[in-house]
């Protein structure tokens, strides 16, 4: 067969939308979901079993179901109950939902990272704890947060795809509509998938380097620099 | 010298500590402690590991909340409020650190913040907590890394510093609260035996200024030349509270006896 360049030149206005929408979605839900998976992951480590049981229970429902269930949850349900919803809020919600149920166990796994005594240090100077939080262990939760939320924003990247089946016209929708029109699944399914590609490994490189810009990591590299430079 | 060992009037003790309780799930740690430390005053506490040493400590500045009992900082209750019907419920957090900031502590492990410079390290809780200008903290960190001899390092990090250098910050930065009390925690047990003496040089200076000190410590020649008084405790109780002097020459009590012949190598001439 023939790679027939021109499906994918002569749709290419048509797939650009589609990977601005996926663009514009994944940021709104990103941006929301690390807000809403903060607010999680501090209720699950208080003290109050009333904030603790409903943050596990949310977790829960959303890590144990699939992620096309919820989509349709929230699309078909919520309006039989007479609450009416657009596609695109839909697809806002269930990529908020999602992704914040995810990030919220990393952000907990993180914030349990950072050593006790760096905490003790904190009260035992008079920080409250929301102080103690802010300029000790976020900070340092940083270097253990970045490596995992990259794998966690990849996904939700790629589990937008999903939001096509609600008629989000996101990059999986644009391409099928090419498709619909050329009856190319070669080239249009090809485009999709390169520029899935383009698209994470732009947030990879990204967030790497936000990675090198952590105070811990900033702390390590001018420590080697130090022992490098040091007279033995 | 038995006067200093008579515990002070309680009208001036800074700190009294009445029937003090802690349990760790059933583990009962702490049975009982009575305690009081007037100003100025500097106690070493010694004993054997697992004796309640550090978590008596760690009660004394509410890191741990204690089961049962009172701690009094300066006549008022630590973190505990009597209700009107008489039961004791945990203070406000705001009050809670209100007193903690009063108190300086070093701890076993340093816990210098790993994340920022030597400086940042020492002008953050003066900056934050007690809401000083920028300037005086910042001059006030630096006469206090030059008190402990660490000027030349104020843009170091943590982790480009020896133990002994990392301890000595750590102390910069507990005073930079200008606190009533410092509580050091086993300060010398995680150095090098060669770094031992440059902590207990800045512990000793820091006495003769006056401050009054809790000292959990292994170093028996530190408590046998600052200590006013050294408190022996023991699974959990305060077995003999003596004079230096009367402690490590005739131990009032057999444990402490045993205990001391352990250190025989190492005890005062």
């Amino acid at each position: 067969m023939k790679f027939d360049i021109t499906v994918i030149t002569s749709n290419w206005p048509l797939l650009a939308r589609g990977l601005g929408v996926t663009i514009s979605f994944c940021s709104v839900s990103s941006v929301l979901g690390l807000c809403l998976g903060l607010v999680v992951a501090l209720a699950r480590l208080s003290r109050s079993a009333w904030l603790r049981g409903p943050a596990v229970g949310f977790v829960e429902i959303i890590r144990d179901t699939p992620f096309l269930v919820q989509t349709f949850v929230i699309f078909f349900v919520l309006p039989a109950f007479g609450v009416g919803i657009s596609a695109t809020t839909a697809g806002i919600i269930a990529l908020t939902l999602y992704g914040g149920a995810y990030f919220s166990e990393s952000i907990r796994g993180a914030i349990l990272s950072v050593p006790r005594g760096q905490i003790d240090a904190a009260r035992a100077a008079g920080m409250s704890h929301a102080l103690a939080m802010r300029r000790i262990v976020f900070p340092q939760m940083m270097a253990y947060l970045i490596p995992p939320l990259t794998n966690q924003l990849i996904g939700l990247i790629k589990d937008s795809s999903v939001l096509s089946i609600i008629t989000v016209p996101e990059l999986t929708m644009a391409t099928q509509t090419v498709l619909g029109t050329t009856f190319a699944p070669v080239e249009a399914f090809s485009a999709a998938a390169l520029l899935y590609w383009a698209l994470t490994a732009c947030l990879a490189a990204l967030m790497g380097r936000l990675e090198h810009h952590t105070p811990t990591q900033r702390a390590a590299r001018q420590t080697a620099a130090f022992l490098a430079a040091a007279d033995w | 010298m038995d006067s200093a060992v008579n515990p002070p009037a309680s009208g001036s003790a800074i700190i009294r500590i009445n029937n003090l309780h802690k349990w760790f799930g059933r583990l009962h740690v702490l049975r009982g402690i009575n305690l009081e430390v007037a100003p100025g005053e500097k106690i070493c506490v010694v004993g054997p590991s697992g004796s309640g040493k550090s978590t008596l400590l760690r009660c004394l500045n509410f890191l741990e909340e204690p089961s049962d009992g009172t701690v009094f900082l300066d006549g008022r209750p630590m973190g505990f409020m009597t209700e009107p019907g008489g039961r004791r419920r945990r203070d406000s957090e705001t009050n809670i650190n209100r007193m903690r900031a009063r108190v300086g502590m070093v701890f076993q492990s340093f816990n210098l913040w790993t994340h920022m410079t030597v400086f940042r390290n020492v002008v953050e809780a003066p900056i934050y907590v007690r809401g000083l200008p920028r300037e005086k903290a910042h001059a006030l960190a630096e006469a206090l890394l030059r008190r402990v001899g660490l000027a030349d390092k104020m843009h170091a990090y943590p982790s480009q510093l020896s133990g002994g250098q990392q301890q000595r910050v750590a102390i910069a930065r507990a005073l930079a609260m200008e606190p009533e009390i410092m509580l050091f925690d086993e300060p010398t047990s995680a150095l090098d035996p060669e770094l031992v003496g440059e902590v207990l040089e800045v512990m000793r200076g820091l006495a003769r200024d006056g401050m009054t000190m809790l000292v959990v410590t292994h170093e028996m020649g530190f408590a046998a030349d600052v200590a006013d008084r050294i408190i022996f405790m023991d699974q959990g109780v305060i077995v003999e509270e003596s004079a230096p002097e009367t402690f490590f020459e005739r131990p009032k009590s057999e444990r402490a006896a045993q205990f001391l012949a352990k250190f025989s190598s190492r005890a005062p001439a």
